[in-house]
């Protein structure tokens, strides 16, 4: 009986164990825990996928309690409008519950913690969608910022709050961010152009030169960038469908935008003997070359490494 | 003296077209300057510049082949010029 007993015991000991390491196992599969100390401020982050559903939740607690910020997210990654459009009504929601000053210190620490749980992952970690979701916390923090600002700007008639994923996330070319929270320098990117000739030389880059001299502004985000590139290129396909030769038409002396103002046969023949742009010296530095003329201009090129800092700043 | 005057001119049209290429290679590779009205004036003078280098070339080398070569001769400078200006403008066309 005794022994009988003990088996039973034994048995009872291993399932349990078992259990146990099951569970454990589970937890560490599935889920990422990060716990960050920055300044008097404890973060934590935690996030699992379940039925491809990413389960998400993030408190940052101040020891001298003067806030504390707990939010949770659940998102279809596979769903980039859908994954834009929770963020931003939980963006709308924070900007009730904080003041700017507060969402600028929220936004500070997940940065701080983005810094430095991802600087010490591969690149294969980081674009774990668990780990993203750390960075989409950013971006809830500085779609709640834009929401304060555009209040503060426009209280009588506030504009609807628009966020676009970046196609460099959706290409996983880069991490999660919104179009909207990438800042251009306009003279910066200008100049850039102009020193690196052979910077999209192939397509795209006397429409991006055209289309960010039409701005005042010295601070534009990506989205205003891509907007405006959308309407110069339906500008531009409505003219070359009209009768009259656009200032790029072959034929026509020199190479913009807008309409024609001066054709000549020998412009004909040099636009026909640059329909490679080369040599270069002969076709001018801002020829583009016909067959790419079609082409349309990629976000990621835009975020690719060969541009400098000085150009976009996250 | 009616001789000697041509010889000049065409001495003086072969460093204007050295000038001309000169400033369209510096645009090219140095500058980079893509104002529209630079453009416009490039695509209409360039085409005339080469067909008169490869006209000043032909006459300056008649005008050496009558005089013989010697570098007291200004149409022989006209040549030289326009030979190295000929090689080095025609000779970008067929390298990429």
């Amino acid at each position: 009986m005794k022994k009988t007993l003990f088996v039973y015991l034994i048995l009872v000991v291993i399932l349990l164990s078992c259990n146990k390491m099951r569970n454990e196992d589970h937890l560490n599969d599935e889920s990422i825990k990060i716990s960050h100390n920055e300044e008097n401020n404890q973060i934590s982050y935690i996030a699992n996928v379940e039925n491809n559903i990413l389960n998400m939740n993030m408190t940052i607690e101040n020891r001298s309690k003067s806030f504390f910020f707990n939010e949770s997210l659940k998102i279809d990654p596979s769903n980039e409008n859908l994954i834009a459009d929770i963020i931003t009504e939980n963006a709308i929601k924070l900007s009730e519950k904080y003041s700017l000053q507060t969402i600028d210190k929220l936004s500070y620490l997940v940065m701080r913690t983005i810094n430095s749980e991802l600087n010490s992952m591969s690149k294969v970690d980081i674009n774990k969608i668990e780990n993203q979701g750390l960075i989409m916390y950013y971006s809830l923090l500085k779609t709640t910022k834009r929401k304060i600002t555009s209040s503060f700007k426009s209280s009588k008639n506030t504009l609807p709050l628009i966020s676009t994923v970046s196609q460099g996330f959706l290409l996983n070319k880069t991490s999660f961010i919104f179009n909207e929270d990438i800042d251009i320098n306009v003279p910066n990117f200008i100049k850039f152009i102009n020193n690196n000739p052979n910077f999209s030389s192939e397509v795209g880059e006397r429409i991006l030169s055209d289309v960010l001299g039409c701005f005042d502004e010295e601070k534009i985000t990506l989205q205003d960038l891509m907007n405006k590139i959308e309407l110069t290129a339906m500008e531009e396909n409505s003219r070359t469908k009209s009768w009259w030769p656009s200032g790029s038409a072959h034929g026509c002396c020199g190479n913009y935008s807008g309409p024609c103002y001066y054709g000549h046969p020998i412009c004909y023949i040099h636009d026909v003997m640059c329909i490679t742009c080369t040599p270069r010296w002969f076709c001018f530095s801002g020829c583009v070359p016909d067959a790419q003329l079609q082409e349309t201009i990629e976000i990621s090129e835009l975020q690719d490494n060969k541009v400098s800092d000085a150009i976009f700043q996250f | 003296m009616n001789k000697i005057n041509n010889d000049f001119i065409i001495f003086r049209l072969s460093i204007l077209c050295v000038v001309y290429f000169t400033l369209l290679f510096l645009n090219s590779y140095v500058f980079n300057y893509n104002a529209a009205i630079i453009g416009v004036f490039q695509e209409l003078l360039t085409i005339p510049f080469l067909l008169g280098t490869l006209i000043l070339l032909v006459i300056s080398a008649r005008s050496v082949y009558i005089k013989t070569f010697t570098f007291k001769n200004i149409s022989s400078w006209s040549f030289i010029i326009l030979t190295i200006l000929s090689i080095i403008i025609f000779g970008s066309f067929f390298i990429s």
